[in-house]
C-alpha cells in the first residue's frame, strides 16, 4: 500500500516540477499580460528586428506565435483559448472567417498607411472594400524547374508540362485547387470554374499528364526540388523564392495561360484584447521602409507600392515575382466555391491521384 | 541378433562447457525386452542418459550403440525409440486421436491403417472411445495414457519414460505402476524408466541402475540392490538403512559399536575398516538381555503396517527399527538381528570388484555344501 | 451488499471512460455518416461509396494492406523465432522494438533521404554496378517502408507465443519422427497461430488506412481509404463521407477480428 502511495506522490511531485518550470519559462518570455500584443503568424514570416523596433516605438510587448496551416489557425481562433490580436490567414480563409463572424471590422482611419497598398490588391472578392483584412504578402502559383537537369530546356506555359521529355519529372503540391486549377488553366478555363463538364475535361486532361508525374507531395516539395529529386515542381511563388535561394539551378515561371494569385492578409480576430494595438501594428507594417525591410527578409512579393522604392532594383524588376501588368490580368484569386464544389474538386483530384500510368 | 544388447553405452561422457560432467565415463548394456529403471536423485544424470538414447542431445565422448550400430550422430527422428515425457508433452492443438496418430502420419501411412492402429493403441491403454476428446478435457492419468499410446503406436523397440508418474497423486501412481509393468510384459519391448522414487523402481523393474553424480553406482535386480548395496549412497538411497562404521576382524566376524558380531561376509582383509548396513526391518525388538544391542527409544511413529522407532545406542548412533511391536519412548530395549542381516561394505569398492567378491561367496557357499 | 456497492462505485470511472471515449465516438461517427455534404439526413454517402472510384480505392487498399501484412509476417516470423534462440533475448527484443518509439514522421523523412536519387540506397546500387534506380515514390518503397514500420508490431506477439511454447513439444515431435520442417508445420506454427493472428490484425488493420506514408513515400501514387478519410475531414470538410468510410473500416475491423479470432486451445 505504502509503495503505491509513494508512487503517486512521486508522480504528483514530477508533475508539479514540470508545471512550475513551464510557467516560469513562459513568464520569462513576458507571458504575463499587461500592455501586450499577441501575433499569430506562419513560421519565419516576419523580420524579428521589426518586432523589436515596434516594441521600442510603442512600448508594447509583442508575443509571437506561429501556425503551419490555415485550418489549424482557424480552429485555434474559433476555440478562443488564446487571445490573438493579429492573425495572418490566406485569402480563402478570410471569406470563411468573415462568414463565421471571427473577425473584427477594421477602422481604416487608424491605418493611414493603407494608402501605400497597390490598388490592384485592394477590394478583392474575398474581402470587398477591405473591411476586415489588409494584404501582407502575395504571390502566384507557377512552375519551378531545374534548368541544369533539363539541359537548358525552357518552360513558360502549363502546356510545356506535357512534353514527353519530362517523363517522371514533375512534382505537384498536394492541393486540389492548385492541381485541378492548373488543368482548368491549361484548357483556358477559369480557376474558379464550377461547370462539371469543364472540370471533368480538366481531370481527363490531367490524366494524360500521369506519365510525367513523379509524385504529389506536401511541404517536402521544397526538399525534393532543392535536392534535385525531380526537375519540375508546381509550387507557390513563396516556396519557389525560398528554394531558388538554396539551389541556383532552379528557375521559376508564371505560366502564360494564367494562374492563381494568392494573398496572406493581416486580420484582427474577434477574440483580440488589444484592438488598438493591433491597428497600430498593421499601420506599422504598412510603413514603406518597414515593409521594404520585411520584404527583403521574407523575400515574398509585397503588395506595398511605396515600399518598392526602398527595395533593391533587381528584386523589384524581377518579373518572376513581380509579373507584368499584362500577366497579372490573367491571374485569378481563388473564390470560395462552397463546400459542394470543393468536394467535387477533391473528388476529381482523388481520381487523378488514382489514375495509374 | 538375439544376443546383441539393444542399447550399449561405451565410456560415454556428457559435459557442458567447463561445468563438471553430467555423465562421467559411463558404460552399460541394455537387453531386449526387459524393464529397466534409472534411479537416482535429481542431477545424477539419469535424464541425460535418456536424452542421449532418444537423440535429443549428443555425447561429448564415448560411443552409443543401438542394435550393435553406432548411433551417436543419428538424429532423434530417425531412431527406433519413443519417449513418454515427464509433462507428457501432448500437442494441445490436436485431439487424442491426432496426438496418437502423429507419428503414423509422419510415416505417411494410409488413413484406414492409422485408424486401426490408433484404436488398438488406445484400447491397450484403456482409452477406448476417447478419440475425439481434446487434451485439455483429459485428467492427468488419462493424459499419461495418451502419451503412452502415442509412444507404443509406433511400435518402437525401446520406450523411454522420463519420470512419467511424478505428476500423479499417490493412488493413481500405484495404479499406473501396475499398468506400466503389465503393459511392458504384454508388449514385450524394452522399457527404460527414469525415476527418483526408489519404491517405484523396486516395484517395477527387472533391472535397476542406481546413479549418482554422473556415475552408475550399482546395477542389478531390485533384490540384489536392496540386499547388497555396494556403498553408503546406494544403501541410503534404496530403502531405509542403519549405517555404522565397523572393522572386519576376520572372515565371518565383524566389530561395530564396540562389540563383535558373527556375520556371513568373508574375503576381506583382516582389520579392514568397513561400513555396516542393517535394514530397519531386520532389527527385532526384544528384552535388553536377549538383545545384541542396547538402545534407548527416542521417538515412535505409526506407519500403518508397522511402527517406526528411532533409537540411540550409547555411542550416539541412530538405529531405525521397523516393528509391529510398540515400545514406550524413553525406555531402553534390546535389538536382535541375524548374522545374515549384517551387510558389510568395503570403502571405495567399485562395482566390478564388488561383483567379483559376491561371486566368490557363491563359490564358497557351493563348496561348503 | 456493501461490497457489491463499492465495487460498482469503482467501476464508474471505467464505465464513464468507455462510454465517453469508445462508445460515444463510434456512435457519433455512425451518426455523421448519414449526413450528406449539405447536412441533410440521407444515404448519399453510402451510395457514393459503391461507385467505381471508391470501389477501386477499397480494392487497392486491401491489396496493399495484404501485401504489407504478408511480407511483414514473412520477415517477422523467422526473426521472432531466431530471437527466442538467442541468449539475451530480452535485450535483442528491446533493440528490435526501439525503432517503434521513434515518431513515424521522422522515420518517413529518413527514408526520403535514404531512397532519394542521391541517397544511400542508390549509392549502394551504383557501387555494386546496378546503377541508380527510381526508388522513392514507387510501390516498392511504399511497401518496404510500411513493412519496416510494422515489423516490431508483428514480432512482439509472435515472439511471445514462441516463447511460451513448451520446448518438450518439439522434442516430442522430433521423437515421433518429425523432421525440423515437419515439426514447424505440424507443431510450432499451429501452436503460435494465435500470435500470428494478433500480429496480422495489428498490421493489417492500420495498413488499410495508412495515409501519411502514401504521400511521403509513395507520393500519392498509392491511395488508401485513410487518404480519403483525411481529405474528407481536413480539406473538403465533408464529415459525412469521411465518417462513412470510417464506418466501413470499423466494420472491416470487426469482421477481421471475428474471422481470425478462435477459441483458445490447450493449457
Amino acid at each position: 500500500m505504502s509503495r503505491i502511495v509513494r508512487f503517486f506522490i512521486g508522480i504528483a511531485a514530477v508533475s508539479a516540477v514540470l508545471l512550475y518550470s513551464i510557467s516560469s519559462l513562459n513568464s520569462d518570455q513576458g507571458y504575463s499580460g499587461g500592455n501586450t500584443l499577441t501575433i499569430y503568424n506562419w513560421g519565419d514570416y516576419i523580420d524579428t528586428d521589426l518586432i523589436k523596433q515596434f516594441e521600442k516605438e510603442t512600448g508594447m510587448k509583442v508575443i509571437y506565435e506561429t501556425f503551419d496551416s490555415n485550418e489549424a489557425m482557424m480552429t485555434k481562433i474559433r476555440q478562443g483559448g488564446t487571445h490573438y490580436d493579429i492573425a495572418i490567414p490566406s485569402e480563402y480563409m478570410i471569406d470563411k472567417m468573415r462568414k463565421e463572424d471571427l473577425l473584427v471590422k477594421l477602422d481604416h482611419s487608424k491605418i493611414p498607411n493603407l494608402k501605400n497598398v497597390d490598388k490592384r490588391f485592394m477590394d478583392l472578392p474575398f474581402d470587398p472594400k477591405n473591411h476586415y483584412s489588409v494584404p501582407y504578402f502575395w504571390g502566384t502559383v507557377g512552375i519551378a524547374y531545374n534548368s541544369k537537369m533539363l539541359g537548358g530546356m525552357q518552360i513558360d506555359s502549363w502546356a510545356d508540362l506535357w512534353n514527353p521529355k519530362l517523363e517522371n519529372q514533375i512534382l505537384f503540391v498536394d492541393g486540389a485547387r492548385e492541381v485541378i486549377g492548373m488543368g482548368l488553366n491549361s484548357l483556358g478555363y477559369s480557376l474558379n470554374d464550377t461547370d462539371r463538364n469543364h472540370l471533368l475535361q480538366a481531370k481527363n486532361k490531367l490524366d494524360t499528364l500521369t506519365p510525367n508525374v513523379k509524385a504529389i507531395v506536401g511541404d517536402e516539395i521544397r526538399l525534393l526540388l532543392e535536392n534535385e529529386e525531380a526537375a519540375v515542381g508546381v509550387v507557390w511563388s513563396g516556396v519557389a523564392s525560398e528554394i531558388m535561394a538554396e539551389n541556383e539551378n532552379l528557375e521559376y515561371v508564371v505560366p502564360k495561360e494564367g494562374s492563381n494569385l494568392w494573398f496572406d492578409n493581416m486580420v484582427i480576430p474577434k477574440t483580440a484584447k488589444n484592438v488598438d494595438g493591433a491597428h497600430q501594428f498593421i499601420n506599422f507594417m504598412l510603413d514603406p521602409k518597414v515593409n521594404a525591410q520585411n520584404t527583403e527578409y521574407v523575400s515574398y512579393s509585397t503588395p506595398n507600392k511605396a515600399a518598392l522604392e526602398h527595395m533593391p532594383k533587381e528584386m523589384v524588376e524581377d518579373e518572376r515575382f513581380y509579373p507584368s501588368e499584362e500577366l497579372t490580368k490573367k491571374l485569378e484569386v481563388y473564390e470560395n466555391l462552397g463546400k459542394k464544389n470543393l468536394a467535387y474538386y477533391n473528388e476529381l483530384f482523388l481520381q487523378f491521384k488514382m489514375h495509374r500510368k | 541378433m538375439g544376443n546383441v544388447p539393444i542399447i550399449q553405452f561405451h565410456r560415454v561422457t556428457k559435459q557442458y562447457d567447463n561445468d563438471p560432467p553430467v555423465l562421467n565415463d559411463v558404460s552399460f548394456e541394455i537387453e531386449r525386452g526387459k524393464f529397466y529403471t534409472l534411479l537416482g536423485p535429481s542431477g545424477c544424470g539419469k535424464t541425460t542418459i535418456l536424452r542421449l538414447i532418444a537423440g535429443f542431445t549428443e555425447a561429448s565422448e564415448g560411443e552409443i550403440f543401438f542394435n550393435g550400430k553406432k548411433i551417436n550422430t543419428v538424429p532423434a527422428n530417425k531412431r527406433q525409440v519413443n519417449t513418454v515425457f515427464q509433462d507428457y508433452a501432448l500437442f494441445p492443438h490436436l485431439n487424442v486421436f491426432e496426438n496418437v496418430a502423429f507419428g503414423l502420419r509422419i510415416k505417411k501411412m494410409k488413413q484406414p491403417v492409422i485408424e486401426a492402429k490408433v484404436k488398438e493403441a488406445l484400447n491397450f491403454v484403456n482409452l477406448k472411445g476417447y478419440e475425439n476428446r481434446e487434451i485439455r478435457e483429459m485428467s492427468g492419468g488419462q493424459r499419461q495414457r495418451v502419451a503412452i499410446a502415442r509412444a507404443i503406436v509406433n511400435e518402437p523397440e525401446v520406450i523411454l519414460l522420463d519420470e512419467p508418474l511424478s505428476a500423479l497423486d499417490l493412488k493413481l501412481r500405484t495404479e499406473m505402476q501396475y499398468e506400466l509393468r503389465e503393459l511392458q510384459r504384454r508388449l514385450g519391448i524394452t522399457f527404460i524408466f527414469v525415476t527418483h522414487d526408489q519404491e517405484e523402481a523396486l516395484a517395477m523393474s527387472d533391472e535397476i541402475f542406481v546413479l549418482n553424480k554422473g556415475k552408475i553406482q550399482q546395477s542389478g535386480t531390485p533384490t540384489d540392490i536392496y540386499d547388497e548395496p555396494i556403498n553408503r549412497f546406494v544403501a541410503d538411497f534404496i530403502g531405509e538403512s542403519n549405517i555404522v562404521k565397523g572393522n572386519m576382524i576376520e572372515d565371518y566376524l565383524v566389530e561395530f559399536v564396540g562389540r563383535q558380531f558373527e556375520c556371513v561376509d568373508q574375503g576381506l582383509d583382516k582389520n579392514e575398516p568397513v561400513e555396516i548396513v542393517i535394514r530397519p526391518e531386520d532389527l527385532e525388538i526384544t528384552s535388553i538381555e536377549q538383545g545384541k544391542l542396547k538402545v534407548k527409544v527416542d521417538s515412535i511413529l505409526f506407519r500403518g503396517v508397522h511402527y517406526e522407532l528411532s533409537c540411540y545406542d550409547q555411542d550416539g548412533n541412530e538405529w531405525l527399527v521397523h516393528s509391529t511391536k510398540k515400545a514406550a519412548v524413553g525406555t531402553e530395549i534390546g535389538l536382535f538381528f541375524d548374522p545374515e542381516a549384517i551387510h558389510v561394505m568395503r570403502l571405495g569398492e567399485t562395482e566390478e570388484e564388488f561383483d567379483k567378491r559376491l561371486e566368490a561367496y557363491a563359490d564358497v557357499d557351493q563348496d561348503g555344501k | 451488499m456493501e461490497n457489491k456497492l463499492t465495487r460498482t462505485l469503482y467501476a464508474v470511472p471505467y464505465m464513464l471512460w468507455i462510454v465517453l471515449f469508445v462508445v460515444a465516438p463510434i456512435l457519433l461517427v455512425l451518426y455523421y455518416s448519414f449526413f450528406n455534404i449539405d447536412g441533410q439526413l440521407s444515404f448519399d454517402n453510402y451510395e457514393k461509396f459503391f461507385t467505381p472510384v471508391y470501389l477501386k480505392m477499397i480494392v487497392s487498399s486491401f491489396w496493399y494492406a495484404f501485401l504489407i501484412t504478408a511480407i511483414t509476417l514473412l520477415v517477422a516470423y523467422p526473426a521472432a523465432y531466431l530471437l527466442t534462440k538467442t541468449t539475451h533475448k530480452q535485450l535483442w527484443l528491446l533493440l528490435i522494438i526501439t525503432p517503434s518509439w521513434i515518431n513515424l514522421l521522422l522515420k518517413a523523412y529518413a527514408f526520403l533521404g535514404i531512397f532519394g536519387t542521391y541517397g544511400a540506397a542508390n549509392s549502394f546500387l551504383e557501387a555494386i554496378g546496378i546503377g541508380s534506380q527510381q526508388i522513392l515514390f514507387t510501390d516498392f518503397s511504399f511497401v518496404f517502408v510500411s513493412v519496416y514500420i510494422f515489423i516490431p508490431f508483428m514480432i512482439l506477439p509472435i515472439f511471445n507465443s514462441l516463447n511460451d511454447l513448451n520446448p518438450t513439444l518439439l522434442d516430442a515431435a522430433n521423437d515421433l519422427g518429425a523432421s525440423k520442417w515437419t515439426t514447424f508445420r505440424r507443431v510450432i506454427f499451429p501452436l503460435t497461430i494465435d500470435g500470428v493472428k494478433s500480429g496480422c490484425q495489428v498490421v493489417f488493420i492500420p495498413a488499410l488506412s495508412l495515409f501519411m506514408l502514401t504521400r511521403l513515400i509513395a507520393g500519392n501514387r498509392v491511395i488508401t481509404l485513410g487518404t480519403a478519410i483525411e481529405q474528407h475531414f481536413l480539406v473538403t470538410e465533408d464529415w459525412g463521407m469521411g465518417s462513412m468510410i470510417s464506418v466501413f473500416l470499423m466494420i472491416t475491423m470487426v469482421l477481421i477480428m471475428v474471422l481470425t479470432g478462435t477459441r483458445k486451445r490447450g493449457a
